[in-house]
């Protein structure tokens, strides 16, 4: 077999992270090569290097036996590799054959070339055995459709290397056995695949070879024959917990919150239940509702049907408003994008949700601000110059506790996180849990959705596992580990002897 | 102790740092204005910096100045309103109107002001429940509300003058353009009391914080519990009224509401208020900043009318230092977010 592509000890760190560390990876003619991780593993990264976008520290690219420098995502097309990223990169209002050809329309003179356009978009076409008409626009495609034409896009530049960013996460059954049909065709032709899922299950179907990577390094490549999903998953996990996470006694009260049949297009979950001073982690993969569901709880998002209890008590929650008014608090997953105003202050961020508490007759009491400010810089030690200063300007971790500062202020009852230490560095971290143990200390009933594995398993006291919107299993703290999670996770059960 | 030693430190420290930024932008705005009012001074001998020509300049801006406070509060929520000039012919022909009909001085004026808070009220409905984007939605009513003020006019000035009645005229003059204390036109003073009163609004209210936290983030806000839709509705209410406010003052200068009256008024209260340091794409701004910028306009068009330039060549200076002062909030807010 021909080697198409080769990487040999590929590093690269990140301001206060090694994201990759000596990772090799190869790539054969004709090949499917599965790359499995968890989510921060070091997947994406390493796919990033190859397509152009970062280049890596350390170590080198072979393609066809001969050393590659990959400057840019332009020399990464020259060289024949492409990426069918999760979200597609196509225009919408475009039709498809202006989407493959993009920029490379055939010309007549001054002018596309219609004619010649749609004939050679055919050709594509045809030949991956799609019944797509090269005049339709992109918009009115159905999204595994509008995956064909990024494939027929990679086709068009003669890619032979080719990575699938988690390909089926999108797609139905149905359009799963199509887009693999396609993939079959592709094998034949010699185009080398690199597949990314973190559905294990379907890797058995196409997969020639699987590498593993883990919190950057490269732990191994296997015929894909050789392995099961159990061994595969103790690889992807198989780390060691230190200590990361401050100990704690947790004193477990009444339940303090509940939720009841959530429903929505995306949500199908019966019931929550969360005691006072209890952390409730939810595990999941990307996508499968996790983040809905805090939304749902907290009326950020619509619902056809949901009944939300706190302390015993139906409440009736239609929008952030009357969730805060119950109790409820909510610290998002990005808090650059919807947790903070990074241009507006320190003190303002604090006082946020806290606004109606500090007026009387409509005004500010500008004192009480200030020293509810005061307050919470100070006991959450966030590190500002000063209450005035812009959000913009603090460190990821004293942004984040600019966050929960913001709820601490309200009589929250229940807390929801939503991946508390993303982006923050380890000692941060650390104040963080510190601070949700304390939490838990004053009886808040607290829900931490998480992708960070050890995380989940180090600070819960229970732990959902979402998967497809719904609740697809639930462990003790005793009892979790890893690898049950995982499988969960991934939809399967976690009987013996199932699903390996 | 070493607690309350603690706070008064960081009291120290926060003043100093306290709205470095926003200081500096109305510093400048301000620096600029008494520059240009040098400048106008020596270049016209004098007779610019004459008590007189400055109140009349106070005068002119007035309308400019009213309508560019309304501005400020929706340009801080990220949005805009290129209704308002239309609304300042709405409020003032739909307030001659009532006079003409037989209605009490005061209740027509409440009745113009109603005219506007509707048409606000109009804009901000399109914008929060229907989604509309601002630019397009007030470009809409733009056209609607210049068409009602042309069907309530029917075309025509709706003329209090013609009414005969010596009382009503001269009470809407005083409005219009009288002085108190001997020579400060009253309109003036109505602009002042309206900047107080809004620039308390906006600094000192639980609704001004959460104007400023919808503009900056707006999701942010509406899961930090305020309610986004209510905060800008407001902001649109507050932009009408302020509009058909400016829109009566000109009625009542001229006696006589005309139909076209306040076109183009937008974009000189947009102007003010980004020269003032509003950020067109929203969480910034305040009143005394437009105040200052509607005067910076004022007096560059007193000051070349003064020294005899081309209205055309006005128009370019004017327009070029419009352009400046937003390319000048742009490139700042580019640095602060490297």
């Amino acid at each position: 077999m021909t080697e198409l592509l080769k990487m040999c000890g590929i590093s690269k760190s990140f301001p206060g992270v090694q994201a990759l560390s000596n990772v090799s990876l190869t790539l054969n003619a004709g090949e499917v090569h599965a790359l499995c991780g968890e989510n921060g593993a070091g997947k994406s990264t390493l796919m990033k290097i190859l397509s152009g976008v970062y280049q890596a520290d350390e170590g080198e690219i072979f393609i066809n036996g001969e050393k590659v420098a990959i400057e840019n995502t332009k020399k990464a097309q020259q060289l024949g590799i492409s990426i069918i990223f999760q979200e597609f990169n196509l225009c919408p209002h475009l039709s498809v054959a202006n989407n493959i050809w993009l920029d490379r329309q055939p010309k007549k003179g001054l002018f596309v070339d219609d004619k010649k356009l749609i004939e050679q978009t055919k050709a594509i076409l045809d030949d991956l055995g799609l019944s797509i008409s090269p005049k339709a626009l992109v918009r009115t495609l159905s999204v595994a459709e509008q995956q064909m034409v990024e494939f027929a896009k990679a086709i068009s530049f003669n890619s032979r290397i080719l990575v699938l960013d988690e390909p089926t996460a999108a797609l139905t059954e149905s359009e799963i056995d199509r887009l693999f049909n396609i993939i079959h065709k592709l094998k034949a032709k010699g185009v080398g695949m690199i597949y990314i899922s973190h559905r294990l299950e379907e890797l058995a179907r196409i997969a020639d070879r699987v590498s593993v990577i883990r919190d950057g390094q490269y732990i191994g490549t296997y015929d894909y024959k050789d392995v099961t999903i159990d061994k595969l998953v103790s690889m992807m996990v198989g780390r060691e917990l230190n200590n990361k996470f401050p100990s704690h006694k947790r004193k477990i009260g009444k339940v303090l919150f509940e939720a009841r049949n959530i429903r929505s297009n995306k949500l199908n979950v019966d019931n929550i239940q969360v005691r006072s001073g209890e952390i409730v982690g939810i595990a999941g993969l990307m996508g499968a509702g996790r983040t809905e569901l805090a939304r749902a709880i907290f009326g950020a998002d619509k619902t056809y049907h949901k009944e939300i209890f706190v302390d015993g008590k139906p409440v009736n929650i239609n929008s952030t408003t009357s969730a805060i008014k119950n109790g409820i608090g909510y610290i998002t997953e990005d808090r650059k994008k919807d947790g903070l105003a990074l241009n507006m202050t320190v003190e303002r961020n604090i006082n946020m949700a806290y606004i109606p508490s500090l007026c009387k007759k409509g005004f500010v009491d500008e004192n009480a601000a200030k020293e509810n400010a005061a307050k919470y810089i100070d006991s959450l030690r966030i590190k500002t110059p000063s209450m005035y200063q812009k959000m913009q300007n603090l460190s990821g971790g004293n942004q984040q506790k600019t966050v929960l500062a913001k709820w601490l202020c309200n009589d929250i009852k229940v807390l929801i996180f939503d991946e508390p230490t993303r982006g923050i560095d380890v000692g941060a971290k650390y104040e963080i849990y510190e601070l949700m143990n304390k939490l838990s200390d004053n009886g808040v009933a607290i829900i931490m959705i998480s992708s960070d594995l050890p995380e989940i398993l180090g600070m819960s006291d229970r732990i959902l596992v979402m998967h497809n919107g719904k609740i697809s299993g639930e462990l003790n703290r005793e009892d979790a580990t890893q690898e049950k999670i995982l499988r969960y996770a991934a939809g399967l059960s976690n009987e013996e002897g199932k699903g390996a | 102790m070493s607690g309350e030693l603690v706070t008064s430190t960081k009291k120290a420290k926060v003043n100093i740092m306290k709205g470095k930024d926003e200081a500096l932008q109305k510093f400048l705005a301000f620096g600029v204005l008494i520059m240009l009012c040098i400048l106008f001074g020596v270049l016209t001998g004098g007779s610019f910096l004459k008590i007189d020509n400055l109140l009349t300049i106070a005068l002119q801006v007035t309308p400019y100045a009213i309508l560019g406070f309304g501005l400020t509060f929706v340009l801080i929520t990220g949005g805009t309103d290129l209704s308002a000039g239309s609304v300042i012919g709405f409020g003032g022909i739909v307030c001659a109107k009532a006079v003409t009909m037989g209605v009490s001085i005061p209740v027509a004026i409440i009745i113009g002001i109603l005219a506007g808070i509707i048409a606000g009220l109009i804009n901000g409905l399109f914008v929060t429940k229907l989604e509309v984007t601002p630019f397009i939605a007030t470009l809409g009513t733009q056209f609607a509300f210049r068409g009602l003020t042309q069907l309530v006019g029917q075309g025509k000035p709706v003329s209090i003058q013609a009414l005969g009645d010596e009382k009503i005229i001269s009470v809407f003059r005083f409005i219009g353009g009288g002085t108190v204390f001997g020579r400060i036109p009253f309109p003036t003073i109505i602009m002042i009391i309206t900047a107080i009163v809004l620039g308390i609004v906006l600094s000192k209210t639980g609704f001004g914080r959460r104007l400023y936290a919808v503009g900056s983030n707006e999701e942010t806000a509406r899961l930090s519990g305020i309610n986004v839709i209510k905060t800008k509705l407001t902001a649109y209410i507050i932009c009408g009224a302020t509009a058909s406010m400016a829109g009566i003052l000109l009625a009542a200068r001229l006696a006589s509401a005309q139909s076209n009256a306040g076109q183009g008024y937008e974009l000189e209260g947009i102007a003010a208020a980004v020269i003032g340091g509003t950020s067109v794409m929203g969480g910034e701004g305040g009143i005394l900043g437009t105040v200052i910028g509607a005067f910076v306009m004022g007096v560059l068009r007193n000051g070349l009318n003064l020294l005899k330039v081309d209205a055309f060549v006005q128009m370019v200076i004017i327009g070029t230092i419009i352009v400046i002062g937003v390319w000048y909030d742009t490139a700042r807010r580019k640095k602060q977010s490297v």
